[in-house]
């Protein structure tokens, strides 16, 4: 089912339409996961507005990714971190946030200190950043600003619509 | 295009071995113009601003960006020639005779258009001898003739050398290639590190540029730190957008079922108003939305509405009414529509559907009826004949469509018309918001005996 899909709107529309369907996909589960916890009440009781919100912005990053495709670096990145975070996420939460405390602490102190320049910051902020170098962290950036618009757009469209 | 002509204009009074060359590289360059453009594009994209190359990277979502193998021999063998142009002119232009060793080290082509891995230096370094002496002995009778065998020659030389620099090329992006072929410009510093550094601060300086025609706001921004520091921003905002935007679906009233289809489509709406023995309403409260007037003449009950539509480009999903709405004015002074809610008609059934808190129950009605009939048309070209039936109330709709247009039927029964003067119809269509372009509605209102 998810190969026809794909296979059906590789290049048919745009990545403003894949994302678009990719991402009401996602959020109908979403939406079905969270109505599975909470029956028929709102969603303040139940799964919580917290997780379901980052639920839905897991799912937002995943599809655009998807939608996207493996062309880009950054999208590379993107599915390749969502796919260990989920991974982690359903083997044992409590293991791994005290590794993670114990390596944090230990970079601090081995880090050589220097201002952040504006290439890190840019790198921080694009995913796989950390592996390019500034050219193409550049071009990357680009394609990743252009995806991020639509990606509001739509969903912001999404949104009017679902809230009228 | 024309600093290459330019040079070869310049270079041909100033060196003489050069100067049949020079003929030949016009010909060259005419013939692979004219050649199929498969071979163009990748001498041209050497040519050309290598900004245009990467807005095409950035603005083509398929990435369908290969270099054709089949046309690589002859261009390998003409980048040679380039590069021995520009060799021997930089050899003119630069002030030491003794860089021009070092410059065919790192081969002078256009601007910074990334081209070919060692072999292809050498070959042509060492070929470099070779066409000067076999040139003055080609006539000018068949220039073109030899300077394709000459090409396939070295084309069969470099075959083998270049294939692995072709499966690179072919595999990899062009930017990502290991050599970054620079000009020189006169009166500049000609190492090759001082030419790699200006290299890869011309590429900088171009992805900046498009950088800053994405972000908004940034052309007026001189200095690459704070564009640089606009781009942050504009990053960390959509981001947050992001986020904003999936608090506020995660509120969303989770009750709500929606059609996939139905979020796909923008919808468009229309007032059609069928005027019955010419009557025009005094007071049009249309809700800003265009109107469609059919004139109907004839008392002649029940009728048929047809409803359809052409438009060579769109595929109007006439599955999706959303909302009919039938009001009756039974008397020529009361408004047309007025306030919907209350009715103006003197005791005669209707369905009613307007207030917009009944839309998701009217959508899930349409929707059930029309899923008995498993119609499934893809927003993106309908093709299926079916026929739905839709019985809102007291109105019969039947619904058939293919491929580019759908009619519309609506049947009323004679019952309802007979205090009318007018009807309106409010019908909604939603259409795929991928193809937005002008939808044609065509409205036929026939007689409709055989009820």
């Amino acid at each position: 089912m998810a190969s026809k899909h794909t296979i059906a709107t590789r290049h048919a529309q745009g990545i403003r339409a894949r994302f678009a369907s990719r991402f009401l996909r996602s959020l109908l589960r979403v939406r079905r996961s969270s109505n599975r916890f909470g029956g028929s009440q709102s969603n303040d009781e139940g799964i919580g507005k917290r997780i379901r919100t980052d639920r839905i912005k897991i799912a937002a990053y995943a599809a655009m990714a998807r939608a996207v495709g493996p062309r880009r670096t950054w999208s590379r990145a993107l599915l390749f971190k969502l796919r260990n975070r989920a991974r982690i996420h359903g083997v044992s939460r409590k293991r791994c946030l005290v590794s993670e405390k114990k390596r944090v602490t230990r970079n601090k102190v081995v880090a050589i200190s220097r201002e952040p320049s504006r290439a890190d910051t840019l790198r921080k902020l694009v995913p796989g950043g950390d592996s390019m170098d500034t050219c193409v962290l550049l071009e990357e950036t680009a394609h990743y600003i252009k995806c991020l618009a639509t990606q509001v757009t739509v969903m912001q469209s999404i949104a009017d619509r679902l809230l009228l | 295009m024309d600093l290459l002509t330019g040079t070869v204009a310049r270079s041909g009074p100033e060196l003489d071995e050069t100067g049949l060359d020079s003929l030949q590289f016009d010909e060259d360059i005419r013939h692979l113009i004219t050649a199929p453009s498969e071979n163009a594009n990748s001498f041209i994209a050497l040519l050309e601003l290598p900004a245009n190359q990467a807005m095409e990277l950035l603005h083509s979502d398929s990435g369908k960006k290969e270099c054709p193998n089949v046309t690589f021999p002859s261009n390998t063998s003409l980048l040679e020639r380039a590069a021995r142009f520009s060799v021997l002119n930089g050899g003119s232009n630069s002030t030491d005779s003794s860089s021009v060793p070092s410059d065919s080290s790192s081969k002078n082509l256009e601007k910074a258009a990334p081209v070919k891995s060692e072999p292809l230096e050498t070959e042509s370094y060492l070929d470099s001898s070779q066409p000067l002496v076999s040139d003055p002995t080609v006539g000018n009778s068949a220039p073109n003739a030899r300077a394709c065998s000459k090409r396939k020659e070295r084309g069969k030389k470099v075959k083998g050398a270049s294939k692995k620099s072709k499966n690179e090329v072919s595999k990899q992006e062009e930017e990502k290639l290991p050599y970054v072929h620079v000009r020189a410009r006169r009166g500049q510093a000609t190492d090759s590190h001082s030419l790699a550094e200006r290299a890869r601060r011309e590429k900088i300086n171009q992805r900046m540029k498009l950088l800053q025609e994405l972000v908004p706001g940034c052309n007026k921004i001189s200095g690459t730190a704070l564009v640089l520091d606009e781009i942050i921003n504009h990053v960390q905002f959509l981001q947050r957008q992001v986020e904003i935007l999936s608090m506020k679906l995660a509120v969303v009233n989770p009750g709500i079922d929606f059609n996939l289809d139905s979020i796909f489509t923008t919808e468009r709406y229309f007032v059609i108003i069928l005027r019955f023995n010419s009557f025009v309403s005094t007071q049009k409260l249309h809700f800003g939305l265009p109107v469609v007037f059919a004139d109907y003449d004839h008392t002649d009950l029940p009728c048929t509405v047809e409803i359809s539509e052409f438009s060579q480009t769109l595929a109007i999903n006439l599955n999706e009414i959303l909302k009919l709405n039938l009001t009756f004015s039974p008397d020529k002074n009361t408004t047309l529509s007025g306030s919907l809610i209350d009715s103006n008609f003197s005791g005669m059934v209707m369905p009613l559907m307007w207030p917009e808190a009944q839309v998701n129950r009217n959508r899930h009605q349409f929707q059930r009826q029309w899923q008995i009939d498993a119609l499934h048309q893809p927003v993106w070209g309908g093709e299926e004949d079916s026929h739905n039936f839709i019985t809102p109330e007291n109105s019969f709709l039947s619904y058939d469509s293919s491929a580019n247009s759908g009619t519309l039927h609506f049947v009323f029964g004679s019952s309802i018309f007979c205090n009318t003067i007018s009807l309106s119809l409010l019908v909604l269509l939603s259409y795929d918001w991928k193809r937005n372009s002008k939808c044609k509605m065509m409205l036929k209102i026939k007689e409709h005996h055989s009820e």
